[in-house]
């Protein structure tokens, strides 16, 4: 199997556990804020008859954020639902099984180079896009799809890495 | 017309992916990348249609009523439940079991999440089945089954998506799922009892009164939940959507002013969990709104709408093509993302025929809850077979008459209508 320069993978082994963290208590500050301005906004409307218009911007950013960021962190503990209809025809140990792993990384991968590259694309796009109620600029709300693919390929060729024994030959 | 070639691309490189163990959301993703490239549509699409799914309000429903599920897992309410539900059922042959059905309807009633009855339920009465001498396979099928009115039984997760994508009105769905929901929860104790007589599973001694009055007390305040989140959506006190967030912050205030049972670091690990699995179903939903974009460009609804007619036009066998279309569809992909994919072939059938929104609603809401039993993709029965540490496939075995029983009450409902159609015509807005 080939090997990965041991200095790229210890950097990638100090650098997820990182950021998986400060994505984690993002994730949860926003799922936080997000219950938190829902019920406001309800609680407000109907014992003080009074319409927080931002609301629905705080929360839809929130949303969007936590759905990406949360994706991200599943991807580094393999999370995401899979059909494994092969687990009862082949061993785990074969070739063939190994291999579909490697397919199965590789669309991870494609699927995070695209969500970095084209999303920094879309936040150029939607920077002059604003939002309804708070006139925030759309690429910020956008700039987690570019962040989240990042994320996507460090976790996922953490995991290349774990799975196919790439280790540094000095440990 | 319908490209057939990148129509094939589309579906035919979705299922070798699910079938090469690539996870379901990006499977749909690699799939629409494909098809995307061979019909020249810029990459660009893929980030634009995913971004933009989401920037939908009712899908909001999604991660309150996941954190409610979590939230009555770990402070507590799921104990009251379980008591509750123990006292008034133990005493019949197979109690347990009834225990088991009779918690999840209750259960239900408060959380719109499946999963999280799942993992509330079975990771309690499992060990305590399987104690009682219960097949450990059964125990696991059983409290899979049962987790499936958590999405019948309002609030539900599906129903809001429903509503949302199809323009009908949540409420009247909320309410035509509770007599459907509460028909499968008794059908479920039946089946049960007769098994327990064959099987000979035991009947717990009966409590004293007191016992059950004390339960009864306990969770009554839990119980009042669909009566506040019903009554506030019906009521116009808030949206469906906006009701996640009610039943959140009611768990929240019982278990931590009322019960007194939920501390600030246990609130930490509950949002912990809660946030590493909302990411999972709304990734899928992102992945399927472009999936589901493709399938409406290439116009293939109308493709299958002439499918599905050659079922005949009569509504009734409409619904039923439809609903084997979402068992199919079920044994592959979550409830969420197949109905985004297809909802617009099954509302074009159905307008066709004549079926009413509603009615076709609560069927495809019933059978997106049975995808989550049956194999290989059910998601609370892989859950409750791993709780249970069991082979999904002797899981099934015993899962599989839940499932006839389920599809019977389908059929029920698409034969009587009015089993889901009275409540709402009744109170709601129909």
């Amino acid at each position: 199997m080939a090997r990965w320069p041991s200095g790229v993978i210890r950097k990638i082994r100090w650098l997820n556990p990182k950021l998986e963290r400060v994505a984690v208590i993002s994730a949860c500050t926003i799922l936080v804020v997000l219950n938190v301005v829902v019920f406001a906004d309800v609680m407000s409307r109907e014992f003080l008859q009074v319409t927080l218009i931002w609301a629905s911007d705080v929360a839809l950013f929130c949303f969007i954020w936590l759905a990406f960021l949360s994706a991200s962190v599943g991807v580094r503990y393999s999370e995401h639902f899979s059909v494994d209809v092969l687990e009862m025809i082949v061993s785990h140990r074969s070739s063939i099984y190994r291999l579909t792993g490697f397919i199965s990384s590789t669309v991870i991968l494609s699927v995070g180079a695209i969500f970095l590259i084209w999303g920094i694309f879309y936040v150029e796009q939607t920077m002059g896009r604003f939002s309804f109620t708070l006139g925030l600029p759309i690429g910020y709300i956008a700039a987690i799809m570019p962040l989240s693919g990042g994320l996507m390929i460090l976790f996922e060729v953490e995991r290349l890495i774990k799975r196919f024994g790439m280790e540094p030959d000095d440990g | 017309m319908a490209d057939p070639f990148a129509v094939t691309i589309l579906f035919g490189s979705f299922i070798l992916l699910l079938i090469l163990r690539v996870p379901i959301a990006f499977s749909l993703v690699g799939s629409s990348l494909l098809t995307i490239l061979y019909i020249d549509k810029p990459i660009i699409l893929i980030v634009e249609r995913m971004y933009a799914s989401l920037s939908y309000y009712p899908l909001l429903a999604i991660p309150f009523f996941i954190l409610c599920g979590y939230l009555m897992g770990h402070g507590g309410i799921t104990d009251r439940l379980i008591r509750f539900a123990n006292a008034l059922l133990i005493s019949i042959r197979g109690g347990l079991a009834h225990v088991n059905v009779g918690t999840s309807m209750l259960f239900a009633g408060v959380s719109g999440s499946s999963t999280a009855d799942t993992a509330a339920v079975g990771s309690i009465l499992i060990p305590a089945m399987e104690r009682d001498g219960y097949d450990r396979s059964f125990a696991v099928a059983i409290t899979a089954a049962s987790s499936t009115m958590g999405t019948i039984i309002p609030p539900s997760i599906l129903m809001v998506v429903y509503g949302a994508l199809a323009g009908v009105s949540i409420g009247d769905l909320f309410l035509a799922g509770v007599f459907p929901g509460i028909l499968v929860g008794l059908l479920q104790i039946t089946y049960s009892y007769f098994l327990a007589r064959r099987r000979g599973y035991p009947a717990g001694v009966r409590p004293p009164f007191a016992e059950i009055a004390r339960s009864a007390g306990g969770a009554a305040l839990p119980m009042g939940a669909p009566i506040i989140i019903i009554g506030g959506i019906i009521g116009g006190f808030f949206t469906p959507t906006e009701a996640g967030v009610i039943a959140v912050a009611y768990v929240i205030v019982l278990q931590t002013v009322v019960y007194r049972t939920l501390r600030p670091q246990n609130l930490i690990r509950v949002l912990k969990e809660a946030m590493e699995v909302v990411g999972l179903p709304l990734f899928a939903i992102a992945a399927a709104t472009l999936f589901g974009w493709l399938v409406a460009f290439l116009k293939v609804p109308a493709l299958m709408v002439g499918l599905l007619s050659a079922f005949g036009t009569e509504p009734w066998l409409v619904l039923v093509a439809v609903s084997m279309l979402f068992l199919i569809v079920g044994m592959i992909i979550d409830g969420v993302p197949a109905m985004i994919i297809f909802l617009p072939i099954a509302r074009a059938a159905a307008e066709a025929a004549g079926v009413p929104p509603l009615q076709l609603g609560i069927v495809i809401v019933m059978m997106a809850s049975l995808g989550l039993i049956t194999p290989p993709f059910g998601l609370c029965l892989l859950l409750s077979a791993r709780i249970g540490k069991v082979a999904v496939l002797s899981a099934f075995r015993e899962v599989m008459p839940f499932v006839l029983l389920f599809l019977a009450v389908v059929l029920l409902v698409v034969l009587v209508p009015e089993v889901a159609l009275w409540l709402p015509q009744q109170i709601g807005g129909q």
